[in-house]
């Protein structure tokens, strides 16, 4: 019964939140309140036991990371990528797809994908507004870009929150999620970008013209003629954070937690560039997202104590007695709900799910976690309103008042992406799945 | 190259060009985008394909077809540029801060790079620009503010600083803003109005700036800069 109303505050939180975006922290601390109350006082739960429930590594992780990227941000190490991109590109719009869209995989590998897109997307819009790209251009590059930053943060178990609770709760170490997800991650990617270039191919196929391409590109050139890479900021960033990145990958054998490597990190950083990490703290640290992520976990800690995520889990095992078609239908399942309710809520609630279904049915669990993160990914890449780099980067190109060469206010939102979303999450999905089959 | 792939090169949509070249007349100023409008065109098209562009143009960037008739490549203005800055800078050099009505990179580059002991204020001349990539360019004694800032100022150690384009007798072009910056109540509380004037005599109407009839009633000194 008590599991029963847990179940039914943690769904209701979740719509509602979805539903409200702009009263998603009320919401989810309203149903984080109404949780720990119904736990406490109705399941018998000590809030000790509730506090234990929470992965605080996870946390950590995610906090050390913001100071990272906002660093990194600071060193204008994005934005001269960026340029030099929009350099290499020689105003063709088929090298600026490649180009831009790789360079977020790239960073969103390590990086705070929400950060890297603040940066770069300036730098894009520059480019595509001198170009006089097409609607059905921006649409592709934009989505692709989207698609990019889901990948990217699903290649390493520092890229984004689903990874990070898999190597902050110890499920996973951080070799073999890189290992494993690394190649996949590249593949999908690889197969999306050539799957766009045989789109542009046969859709597109508008290329601005010689004077224009030049004059954008001088254009570039002298916007950005002094933008030169903070190299005080970027040489220390990239010092600590590559020491850091060692020690995670030794985490196992030096015995220590992901969360204290990444404690131990900031803290070398944060005393040798004081200055920049205090203003970073003070006022760039997304402490929303951290905080909901918290309030997230206790009542997924409410949920999993009362025993309810393991009853689901064995009604699964019930049902579907095959481990590799069970394993397939949570991962669905998984991909689905990210869509629905964004990466952080779907992944906190499968995962202990997961952790019950590879314990029973005897898998390799770094398969199945790869996969779920995997689904996460595909999911994240359905709606335009799944992921947070989603609805940041229509923000963006609504404000950048850019035009398209059909002289309209270029125009990317939820319609324009859900072609490619749909299509994005088909291919990521199906590789995911081939990838659990293969491997169990 | 011949007359065939001169006009080739050149077929484009004005608008087009225009478009391209707007988000470079805001963040670095009309005559420093025209420069760099020329410098590609000559590089693709020679000075037949600069004509033929700037008569497209004309009616959309009119500063651009007084820049081709001067046949004026940039590094050649950059040099005329500095060695005509430095008079202006030795008279600067005496102020405290010097608030700057527009934009032109191909000057205030210079400008804030010899004088790093002055701070240099700058009113845009567009409404929208990144001011974050405007900044990163400058040193950091250059700092953005609005128009309405600038009575706050203003003072004996502080002098305005505009541009004049095209002045023939006494008639000249202004940037819009620059009609706000030099009104009677500004004029009153700095110790000088400098205008760096730009190209002399036109052909066209600036139609895209605002004309400034008795233009040196308006600037206590003005410099001959390109």
């Amino acid at each position: 019964m008590i599991a029963a109303i847990l179940i039914i505050v943690m769904i209701a939180t979740l719509i509602i939140q979805a539903l409200i975006p702009s009263r998603k922290m009320l919401v989810i601390f309203s149903g984080a309140t109404v949780s720990i109350t119904i736990a406490a006082i109705l399941g018998n739960q000590s809030i000790t036991s509730i506090y234990n429930g929470v992965p605080w590594d996870v946390l950590v992780i995610l906090l050390g990371l913001g100071i990272f990227s906002s660093l990194f941000a600071r060193s204008r190490l994005f934005s001269s990528l960026a340029v030099w991109c929009s350099r290499a590109s020689q105003g063709k719009y088929l090298l600026v797809l490649i180009m831009f869209s790789s360079i977020m995989f790239i960073l969103s590998c390590t990086l705070n994908n929400l950060t890297a897109l603040l940066l770069v997307l300036p730098v894009l819009l520059s480019i595509l507004k001198a170009l006089g790209a097409t609607q059905g251009f921006i649409a592709l590059c934009f989505s692709l870009l989207i698609v990019a930053c889901n990948l990217g943060g699903a290649a390493t178990p520092i890229g984004d929150f689903p990874a990070i609770l898999l190597m902050g709760t110890g499920s996973i170490s951080f070799l073999r999620y890189l290992v494993l997800a690394f190649p996949m991650c590249v593949l999908i990617f690889g197969i999306l970008v050539a799957l766009a270039v045989v789109y542009y191919r046969k859709k597109e196929r508008v290329d601005a013209s010689v004077l224009e391409r030049s004059l954008a590109l001088a254009s570039m050139e002298k916007l950005y003629r002094n933008f030169t890479i903070d190299k005080t900021i970027l040489y220390p960033g990239i010092g600590v954070f590559c020491l850091t990145f060692a020690l995670w990958i030794i985490a196992n054998r030096i015995g220590l937690s992901p969360g204290v490597i990444c404690f131990l990190g900031v803290g070398l950083l944060m005393v040798i560039k004081n200055e920049e990490a205090e203003d970073i703290i003070r006022h760039e640290i997304d402490f929303e997202s951290i905080l909901f992520l918290t309030a997230l976990f206790f009542m997924v800690s409410c949920m999993a104590n009362s025993g309810v995520l393991d009853l689901i889990a064995g009604l699964m095992f019930e049902h579907f007695t095959d481990t590799k078609m069970l394993v397939c239908v949570l991962m669905i399942c998984c991909g689905i709900s990210t869509a629905i309710f964004s990466a952080g809520p779907s992944m906190a609630t499968m995962l202990p799910i997961a952790q019950q279904i590879i314990s029973k049915g005897n898998v390799p669990g770094d398969i199945v976690y790869v996969g779920l993160a995997l689904s996460v990914c595909a999911g994240s890449s359905f709606l335009l309103t799944a992921a947070t780099a989603g609805p940041l980067a229509q923000s963006i190109v609504e404000k950048s008042g850019l035009i398209t060469r059909e002289e309209r206010k270029a125009k990317f939102d939820f319609m324009t992406f859900l072609p490619f979303g749909i299509f994005a999450y088909v291919i990521i999905q199906i590789w995911g799945l081939i990838f659990v089959l293969v491997r169990i | 190259m011949n007359e065939d792939s001169i006009a080739s090169m050149i077929d484009v949509d004005p608008k087009t060009i225009f478009r391209t070249i707007s988000p470079v007349i805001a963040e670095l100023g009309a005559f420093s985008a025209a420069l760099i409008l020329y410098d590609t065109v000559y590089r693709l098209a020679q000075q037949e394909g600069a004509f033929q562009l700037a008569e497209k143009l004309s009616g959309y960037f009119p500063l651009f077809a007084e820049v081709v008739e001067g046949d004026l490549s940039p590094t050649e203005a950059e040099l005329i540029i500095e060695r005509r800055l430095e008079p202006v800078i030795e008279e600067l050099r005496a102020f405290s801060s010097v608030v700057v009505v527009g934009i032109e990179s191909v000057i205030l580059d210079s400008l804030s790079r010899k004088l790093p002991g002055v701070q240099i204020y700058i009113i845009s001349h567009f409404s929208t620009i990144d001011e974050e990539r405007v900044l990163a360019n400058f040193p950091s004694n250059v700092q953005l503010i609005g128009v309405r800032e600038i009575m706050g100022l203003g003072g004996t150690r502080s002098v305005l600083l505009s541009y004049v384009f095209c002045q023939t007798q006494d008639d000249s072009f202004v940037y819009p803003v620059t009609f706000r910056a030099i009104g009677p109540d500004v004029r009153s509380s700095y110790s000088q109005i400098v205008g760096l004037n730009i190209l002399t005599d036109y052909n066209r109407y600036l139609g895209d700036m605002a004309p400034l009839y008795s233009t040196s009633q308006f600037f206590t000194n003005q410099f001959r800069i390109v």
